[in-house]
């Protein structure tokens, strides 16, 4: 069924949506305007078909679309269909979105369209003959089309620097997803792809490496050296070249906005690579790990990959080590020197001496001697004594002072012994010994007890 | 002067294996300065000579965010350090993979219960984990036992977990490490 073509264009901007998803496939599968079948039927079936739109459902059909040249062909065989160009670029047109950007392969074609034309007028017999007019017509329409393929383009890739800084705004949004690798690779292929040879294209001072090749600006700088005799020509086609590059400080705004993000980008994409290496080399560790026996599958202390860090080393929970409270591993330092000279001053320093038996010791002076016998004999004795041998050193010690020897108690022992009756010593088994100056003396203990009268 | 209530709160810090960092999180979910970290710079000397003579390693001196203590001559990785190190490279992970690191820095951001759920259920997160035997019964509650409690992340009044200064310091260290060597996919 033919349908008027106006009317199934207004339809079809009706279910606009149904047509963009289909221009979303050609555009995430190369552009090359065919759809596989199923998807439009699935379409029509979900958005056209159910809807009480009598004239949609049946102007909409794929049989119709295609009887209407809407798809200018359905391949039975592969189950796709092929999009009318126009009906790309008008939805294109429609959402500046979903509008492709020129690439340099765009622009290489544009240009050597040019170059064609021009290359074809210079080559003709002169501008009165009848294809000099064709080519002109040709030329025009050329350069009408590339004002509006540029301006179109410039807006395009707006729209994407807008695309990427909403994106790049997401990254303080910290609930949202952001991924900086994509967003740079999408960054890079941007400028790479769309804005670097849009810019060549519409930069009036561009020139191109290779024999004969000219840029679109040298072309109409040839175009309108040629018509230096009719000015009103030259100033016409010099008005559309100075309209298309001056796209060029548009291009060049885009350029700079998407460089201050790029910059950002670039670090948190930097940030993102060491992560993802300091992951992996975790990771390889790990795989070493997966080997399915029951030893030595769990990360240990020792690995390079940890080692590395030095952030923090030997964090643990000190209280439960009851370690001991001074160690001294640490390296030297004053502290320990300090300590040390503490410790030392308030060491006694004691003069090691072999020390003799007193009864190898010299014999004492006979006048000493005297001295402690009369001592002995005038002394107040105790009448109950311990251990004699000490109380009858500490006695002498008292009344000789610091002339007092080891060898004045034998003097004293021996007129105590000779003072008091011997019925009155205890000897007891324990050894005891007494050291004073080099001498030493080994006794047994002999004490003393003396009964007082008892008054009746 | 030392301040006694503080010094002994820093000593049960520092005892039970905790980082005192220069920055705390207020009630209004921003960073202020820790007053157990100032108490420790205004009696630098007297501290670090208290956990010297005690026979420990007092970390920080040179300027660090951060404080921490070691046994002296202990200058090696502890089931502690393995437990954690692994745990902040789970979440610098999963973070760098879905956000902006910023993430983890910034006061506005944080690891979300949301987060933290995703990163339980993480296959590889999962086998990371038992490899480095950080023996909780997810890792979000290793996270809270060994980053949250040691202090290598702050939580926010409204939940949310940031790094504190020694968790930043640890991911500044990460990328310098591997900014300018390569490393093959495993």
């Amino acid at each position: 069924m033919k349908i008027q073509k106006a009317s199934l264009l207004i339809k079809i901007l009706e279910y606009k949506d149904v047509f963009f998803t289909l221009l979303d496939y050609v555009n995430d599968n190369d552009n090359s305007n065919d759809v596989p079948e199923i998807i439009y039927l699935q379409l029509y079936n979900k958005y056209i078909a159910k809807n009480d739109d009598s004239e949609a459902s049946l102007w909409l059909t794929l049989e119709s679309l295609t009887e209407n040249d809407i798809f200018v062909h359905n391949d039975k065989n592969a189950g796709t269909i092929t999009l009318q160009a126009f009906l790309i670029e008008t939805l294109r047109f429609i959402d500046i979105e979903r509008a492709k950007e020129l690439s340099s392969t765009d622009f290489e074609k544009i240009r050597e369209q040019f170059q064609s034309v021009w290359e074809s007028i210079n080559n003709c017999s002169g501008i009165d003959s009848d294809l000099y007019h064709d080519l002109m017509a040709n030329f025009n329409e050329l350069l009408t089309t590339t004002l509006s393929k540029v301006k179109r383009n410039v807006e395009v890739l707006t729209v994407q620097a807008d695309d990427i800084a909403t994106k790049f705004e997401l990254r303080h949004d910290h609930n949202t997803s952001y991924n900086a690798n994509d967003l740079y690779q999408k960054l890079s292929s941007l400028f790479e792809k769309y804005v670097y040879p849009s810019l060549e294209f519409t930069n009036p001072k561009m020139e191109l490496s290779g024999y004969g090749k000219l840029t679109f600006v040298q072309v109409i700088d040839e175009f309108i050296q040629y018509h230096s005799k009719s000015p009103k020509i030259a100033s016409q086609i010099g008005y559309k070249k100075t309209a298309v590059t001056s796209f060029y400080k548009d291009i060049k705004k885009v350029l700079e906005k998407l460089e201050r993000y790029y910059r950002f980008v670039e670090i948190d994409r930097a940030n993102y690579l060491s992560i993802e290496k300091a992951f992996n080399h975790l990771g390889q560790e790990v795989e070493l790990l997966r080997h399915g026996k029951s030893r030595n599958k769990y990360l240990t202390n020792d690995l390079e990959v940890l080692n590395q860090y030095h952030t923090f080393k030997h964090l643990a929970f000190h209280k439960s080590k009851f370690s001991k409270k001074l160690a001294w591993k640490a390296p030297l330092s004053t502290i320990h020197f300090k300590q040390w000279f503490e410790d030392l001053k308030d060491t006694e320093i004691v003069e090691e001496v072999d020390h003799d038996s007193v009864f190898n010791a010299p014999c004492i002076s006979l006048q000493r001697e005297k001295e402690i016998i009369e001592w002995c004999m005038a002394h107040d004795w105790d009448r109950n004594v311990d251990d004699i041998h000490q109380y009858i050193q500490t006695e002498l010690k008292k009344a000789f002072s610091n002339q007092y020897l080891l060898t004045d108690l034998l003097a004293g022992l021996e007129s105590f012994f000779a003072i008091v009756d011997s019925k009155f010593y205890q000897r007891h088994p324990n050894k005891e010994n007494i050291i004073e100056g080099k001498y030493y003396m080994d006794y047994l203990i002999i004490s003393l007890t003396v009964q007082e009268p008892s008054h009746v | 002067m030392f301040d006694k209530r503080k010094s002994i709160e820093i000593y049960h810090q520092l005892m039970n294996g905790k980082v005192i960092n220069k920055h705390k999180i207020v009630n209004d979910g921003t960073r202020a300065e820790n007053g157990l970290y100032s108490e420790i710079i205004e009696n630098l000397d007297d501290y670090s000579k208290q956990y010297i003579m005690a026979g420990y390693e007092f970390v920080g001196l040179e300027g660090l965010p951060y404080f921490y203590i070691r046994e002296a001559g202990t200058d090696y990785i502890s089931d502690l350090d393995r437990k954690i190190y692994i745990l902040l490279l789970i979440i610098f992970r999963y973070v760098s993979q879905k956000y902006s690191m910023d993430k983890l820095t910034h006061e506005a951001g944080g690891l979300s219960a949301f987060d933290l759920e995703e990163i339980d259920n993480d296959e590889s997160f999962k086998e990371l984990a038992h490899k480095a035997q950080i023996g909780a019964a997810s890792i979000s509650k290793g996270i809270e036992t060994n980053l949250v409690n040691k202090n290598f992340m702050l939580a926010k009044p409204t939940g949310e977990l940031v790094l504190s200064d020694v968790g930043q310091a640890f991911l500044e260290e990460v990328k310098g490490i591997y900014s300018n060597i390569e490393i093959d996919n495993y």
